[in-house]
């Protein structure tokens, strides 16, 4: 239909109705209204540039904003920032231009020879009386400019090595802190909060808020990872958001942000809301989640199973330690009954180890045997002493018993011997 | 330190509960394996007491403390977080 009303303009014959077209399809930054010059008196010379002038206004006027498929041919990002390439096909080419703003949302520059659909208008570059497409938006057939950028990041990641399954890190079981780095308003904290107050209340929580989607994500994401870092008071790192289209998930498949947690001194844990496609965060985190209540699951215990952890430990160290208790009293014993069948020469040094495994065994005294009276002596070094004859009179020494330690001071050096046998 | 700047949920003292618990399965499992000595395994044995009684006192803490990190010219600071 508009190739008929253009034809219709073309002509020259129905002027009325081309501007009326034109104003219909008015867009910012074109010139609407207008769909021919002025008629001129038959026979006037032109200028070239009241043709081009004249020329750029009918076909701004013109034609409605168009999708055109084409093949990309010589794409170039000039310093200024604004794109400039080649659509074709087997019979035909077209300039085009897609200025620096826009240019800017790509995620990645087609390659060459790529099929692509470009959204643009038709405008005429005055100065060179050149025919061109402004493009406003650019996308690739079939897998299309994000899948490339995508892989192309990906086989730059992979051949650092950075993707490599070799360096993911164990998560820690039960991180004393977790950092979250994701939108102070969105979901996905409020999500990570809820798991970590059920599961593990103890759990200290460090955000870093950043802007998760739109121009300049990437970057707060990458640097409130790398402050996390930093500040060192994270044992295990959250970073992600809800769930969103491609586009909105883009930041998550940015070098910067892949880079950030391939660098980060604690594990990460990837949360980006999604089922199916894997982003290179993902790829580089030392744990994938595929939501953020998931990586807080994974990040933190469940507070429960850790109290029957610490209690069947507690059950393990009192069990080992009454065995011990146990194996001392046993070997005392036996050393007595030796003792008792023994003389001479050897008794007395026999007697002296009895009497310091005696000690020994009151020294025991987590285990009760302290509450029940007994008390530890040791010396001003903290060694036991075994003997009467460690107590020479004015000796300083300290005596454990079940609730403290005391002070001590022998008086008398009238010591009583252990009677023999 | 300044204890803002520090949000690690210390145990009573400055240990850390997963090296406190990791720290008392390893003395566990030396009074399981080894035929110590009895000062050895008294140590010991009071060494894992203390630390139960600290990851103990850490699994009692049932508010969860949130923070706020944010640059600043020292580098970063930390705030208590009220955005709920």
């Amino acid at each position: 239909m508009t190739w008929d009303l253009f034809s219709a303009a073309e002509s020259a014959e129905n002027e009325a109705l081309a501007r009326a077209v034109a104003a219909a399809q008015a867009d910012a930054g074109f010139a609407s209204g207008v769909g021919l010059p002025a008629a001129r008196r038959p026979g006037a010379e032109w200028t070239v540039s009241a043709v081009n002038a004249a020329a750029r206004e009918m076909v701004e006027g013109v034609f409605p904003p168009l999708r055109v498929a084409g093949e990309v041919a010589n794409f170039t990002r000039a310093r200024s920032g604004h794109c400039y390439f080649t659509l074709r096909d087997a019979d035909a080419q077209l300039r085009c231009v897609m200025w620096r703003e826009e240019a800017r949302r790509l995620p990645t520059t087609p390659a060459e020879g790529m099929q692509v659909s470009a959204l643009g208008r038709l405008t005429l570059y005055e100065a060179r009386g050149e025919f061109q497409l402004v493009v406003s938006d650019l996308d690739g057939h079939g897998e299309g400019l994000w899948k490339l950028a995508f892989d192309r990041l990906r086989a730059k990641l992979d051949a650092e090595g950075l993707t490599s399954p070799e360096r993911r890190r164990p998560v820690p079981r039960a991180p004393g802190c977790v950092g979250v780095v994701t939108s102070l308003s969105g979901a996905a904290l409020r999500d990570v909060l809820a798991v970590v107050r059920r599961r593990a209340p103890w759990t200290r929580v460090v955000v870093a808020g950043c802007r998760v989607q739109g121009e300049g994500a990437a970057e707060e994401i990458a640097e409130a990872v790398r402050l996390l870092g930093r500040s060192g008071c994270a044992d295990v790192l959250i970073v992600g958001r809800g769930g969103g289209s491609v586009e909105d998930l883009w930041a998550f498949n940015e070098e910067a942000v892949a880079r950030a947690i391939a660098e980060s001194p604690v594990p990460v844990i990837s949360a980006v809301g999604h089922e199916t496609d894997v982003t290179l965060a993902d790829l580089v985190a030392d744990l994938r989640a595929p939501t953020p209540s998931a990586a807080a699951e994974a990040a933190v215990p469940d507070g429960a199973r850790v109290r029957g952890e610490l209690d069947a430990l507690r059950t393990r160290l009192e069990d080992a330690a009454g065995r011990h208790v146990a194996d001392a009293r046993h070997a005392a014993a036996a050393l007595g009954a030796r003792l008792a069948s023994a003389g001479g020469h050897a008794v007395r040094t026999r007697r002296d180890r009895l009497a310091a495994t005696a000690g020994r065994l009151h020294a025991l005294s987590p285990l009760g045997v302290l509450a029940r009276g007994y008390a530890v002596p040791a010396g001003p070094d903290g060694r036991l002493l075994r003997s009467a004859k460690e107590f020479p009179p004015g000796a300083r020494f300290t005596l454990t018993v079940a609730d403290g330690s005391v002070p001590c001071r022998v008086e008398d050096a009238s010591a009583a011997a252990l009677p023999e046998t | 330190m300044d204890p803002e700047k520090d949000p690690r949920p210390a145990a009573g003292d400055d240990v850390r509960f997963e090296e406190t618990v990791a720290r008392l399965e390893e003395i566990v499992e030396r009074m399981e394996a080894d035929a110590l000595d009895l000062d050895e395994a008294l140590a010991l044995y009071e060494e894992g007491v203390r630390l139960l009684r600290a990851a103990q006192g850490v699994l009692d803490r049932s508010e969860t403390r949130i923070l706020e990190l944010r640059p600043d010219d020292d580098g970063f600071r930390l705030e208590p977080w009220e955005g709920e």
